[in-house]
């Protein structure tokens, strides 16, 4: 995991699989960022080949805690497999989800 | 190869570390069946589910068995101790960690197959199990 400013955005690029022994490292790394004043953040999934419903947890943990900051917190993703867990669990339509940073860096 | 007492199976320590390895294993057995890549996905992510509900709810090792069944895959996951909830979303607290991860797990796993269920284990422990039809379109990918 990696994270790097754009524009006014943190963007963390998260690689390999996510699931119950690697997602609590996600969720921990967002909280670092976020506690650290990052408060505009890109989850970017491109590099995820796999990711189960501990992963989400992660991400809804970030989502919550970024939001008691007025903060935003948007996901890049367009591997199917990803994308399924997330239409699965309705989290599609809580994220903002983009198909490139550069597309969540505009909107 | 064509029922239960044939069944492929794997024991694993109740290690996170170690869920990887299942999604591996069962990869191996749904693809050696012909299952089409997009049904080898679901099943990965149905055995990711099934062995993070099993190890939540207790600290004993966790057993994956895979059977073929009727041309199509039948999986289950064994282990656990301690399981107080029966049913998909769980029927207790839902304000507990465990009891939220659970119902997400089983909103998952219905989602992804006809045939889903957590149910209490015969040792114990609980057990998560699902199916995969063989004639569905993903299978023959």
């Amino acid at each position: 995991m990696e994270d790097r400013p754009v524009d006014s955005w943190t963007v963390l690029e998260v690689e390999g699989e996510v699931d119950v022994y690697t997602a609590p490292k996600l969720r921990e790394r967002l909280v670092e960022l976020i506690s650290g004043g990052n408060h505009r953040i890109i989850v970017s999934l491109e590099g995820v080949g796999f990711m189960d419903s501990t992963g989400l947890g992660s991400l809804v943990a970030g989502l919550k805690r970024i939001k008691e900051h007025d903060g935003v917190l948007a996901l890049v993703c367009t591997r199917e497999p990803v994308l399924k867990v997330l239409s699965i669990t309705g989290l599609d339509k809580v994220f903002p989800l983009h198909a490139s940073v550069e597309e969540a860096t505009a909107g | 190869m064509s029922d239960e007492a044939h069944a492929f199976s794997l024991d694993l320590p109740a290690d996170p570390a170690y869920v990887a390895t299942a999604r591996m294993f069962g990869s191996a057995i749904a693809r050696h069946f012909g299952l089409g890549e997009e049904a080898v996905e679901d099943l990965k992510l149905g055995i990711s589910e099934a062995c993070a509900v099993v190890m939540r709810e207790g600290s004993g090792g966790l057993v994956l068995r895979v059977w073929e069944q009727d041309g199509g895959l039948e999986l289950e996951v064994l282990g656990g101790a301690g399981m107080a909830e029966v049913g998909l979303g769980g029927s207790g607290d839902a304000r507990t960690p465990q009891s939220f991860a659970r119902s997400v797990a089983g909103e998952v796993l219905e989602a992804l197959f006809d045939e889903a269920s957590i149910d209490p284990g015969t040792a114990g422990g609980s057990r998560v199990a699902f199916s995969l039809p063989s004639a569905s379109p993903s299978a023959q990918d």
